[in-house]
């Protein structure tokens, strides 16, 4: 199934009166299928803000999000929730795991939170941290793994439930370049390799040209599409 | 028998045990016949002592009650940023909660398997001291001590439950290492 990510005028104003910050401002884009999009753009142009709304964690204050035709928003925290939990894989920028619990039980919790089949999710859970390489590390507890360890279980985490979308908030920002790159590049082979969108919020010029294509923005408006470098030598 | 002082004015006061059946109530010339609670409750100090136990004990339990609230309620506030990335990737309130009270049990229990032991053992030790210290440690004490202890910590959990549904899962985006 492919997934469509339509953002029509989509607004949002934090606070009121004179303490009011217009974070977003009429931001309308679409993806196309099966895309990666970087989001980048200077420190408070409103990215976090962005991926917060289309991720069903903050709520618009105009316009509208439609994924696969159907609206985002508007609906209750229980509703919010549960769309967060089946349609959308997070990896955040820190603390994404659970400390208490190893890598492999890590990936288990979006299963048990989706009360997907028990035995199923942990054949699932081993596949993913085979294909990004976490074998070795798969019964260390999570505060035993490296930063880009980390990073790497996390993207395995939001694949667990199968998501429509992936949004990814500043992954590398713990991470030295060139482990940065690593996590990065197995983002982005995850999410071609299962039709799924990615979105992925970065400051960083070298990591956003990975992808297909580069939305900047300034002020709360995306200013500039472009493809992304190597948009055309990554094999779909 | 003379109980009491030498001289004639000094009242003579002491108890005398006696077992039967309708004894309480009976009087006689210079003697009166109650039940043990009331003779006791009737001797200079132990009243007052006794309420003193009671405060304590009731102290004790206040106390304890306190602490482990404020114990489970710092236990949910360290919590604070996982909660908000488990609410993130979807998990429900009643989820988190369920979660918590979980650990509190699990944590209560341990609690117990520990401390039961412990006063078991003081128990034990105070009986073999010379001069006995006169207290009790009864079945009843510890089976309500411990229920109490349960129930309590599971109504302070009850407090965290409010902290967790306040938690916004969009901190999840903005928490640094
Ligand atoms: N909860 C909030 N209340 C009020 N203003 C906020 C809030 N969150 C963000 N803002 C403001 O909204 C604007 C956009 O913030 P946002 O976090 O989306 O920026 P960003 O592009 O992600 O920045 P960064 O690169 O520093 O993470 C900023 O001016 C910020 O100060
Ligand atoms: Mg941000």
């Amino acid at each position: 199934m492919t997934t469509t990510l339509v953002v029509q005028g989509l607004e949002k104003t934090y606070g009121s009166g004179d303490d009011a910050v217009r974070a977003v401002r009429n931001v309308s884009f679409e993806t196309r299928p099966g895309e990666f999009v970087a989001l980048v753009g200077p420190s408070g142009s409103g990215k976090t803000t962005l991926l917060a709304m289309v991720g069903g964690l903050l709520a618009p204050t105009g316009g509208r999000i439609l994924v696969n035709d159907r609206e985002v928003g508007g609906t209750s925290k229980r509703d919010l929730a549960r769309y967060r939990r089946e349609m959308i894989g997070f990896v955040f920028q820190a603390n994404n795991l659970l400390p208490f619990l190893t890598a492999w039980e890590n990936l288990l919790v979006p299963a048990i939170l989706g009360s997907t089949d028990k035995k199923e999710a942990g054949a699932r859970a081993d596949r993913l941290l085979e294909e990004l390489g976490l074998t070795k590390r798969r019964n260390a507890l999570a505060t035993q793994l490296s930063g880009g360890e980390r990073q790497r279980v996390a993207i395995a985490r939001a694949l667990m439930n199968d998501p429509r979308l992936v949004l990814v908030d500043e992954p590398t920002a713990s991470l030295d370049s060139a482990r940065g790159r690593q996590v990065v590049e197995s983002l982005i082979q995850e999410v071609r390799s299962r039709d799924v969108l990615g979105i992925m919020v970065t400051h960083d010029m070298a990591m956003a040209e990975l992808a297909d294509r580069v939305l900047e923005m300034h002020d709360g408006e995306i200013r500039e599409h472009r493809a992304g470098k190597l948009a055309d030598q990554v094999p779909k | 028998m003379k109980y009491g002082g030498s001289g004639d004015d000094t009242p003579a006061a002491s108890i005398v045990l006696l077992k039967g059946d309708d004894l309480p109530g009976k009087k006689g010339e210079g003697y009166e016949v109650y039940d043990k609670a009331t003779a006791f409750a009737n001797i200079e100090g132990v009243s007052g002592q006794q309420s003193t136990v009671t405060s304590l004990r009731v102290f004790g339990y206040l106390i304890g009650a306190l602490v482990i609230g404020v114990f489970f309620y710092v236990l949910t506030l360290q919590k604070i940023p996982q909660i908000g990335v488990l609410k993130a990737i979807g998990a429900s309130n009643l989820f988190v909660f369920r979660q918590i009270l979980l650990q509190v049990v699990g944590i209560s229990l341990i609690g117990l398997a520990i401390s039961v032991p412990l006063a078991m053992l003081t128990d034990a030790g105070l009986r073999r001291l010379p001069d006995a210290v006169p207290i009790a440690f009864t079945t009843g004490t510890f089976v309500t001590t411990a229920a109490l202890l349960l129930v309590t910590s599971i109504v302070g959990t009850a407090f965290s439950a409010r902290q967790v549904i306040k938690v916004d899962p969009i901190i999840a985006l903005g928490q640094q290492q």
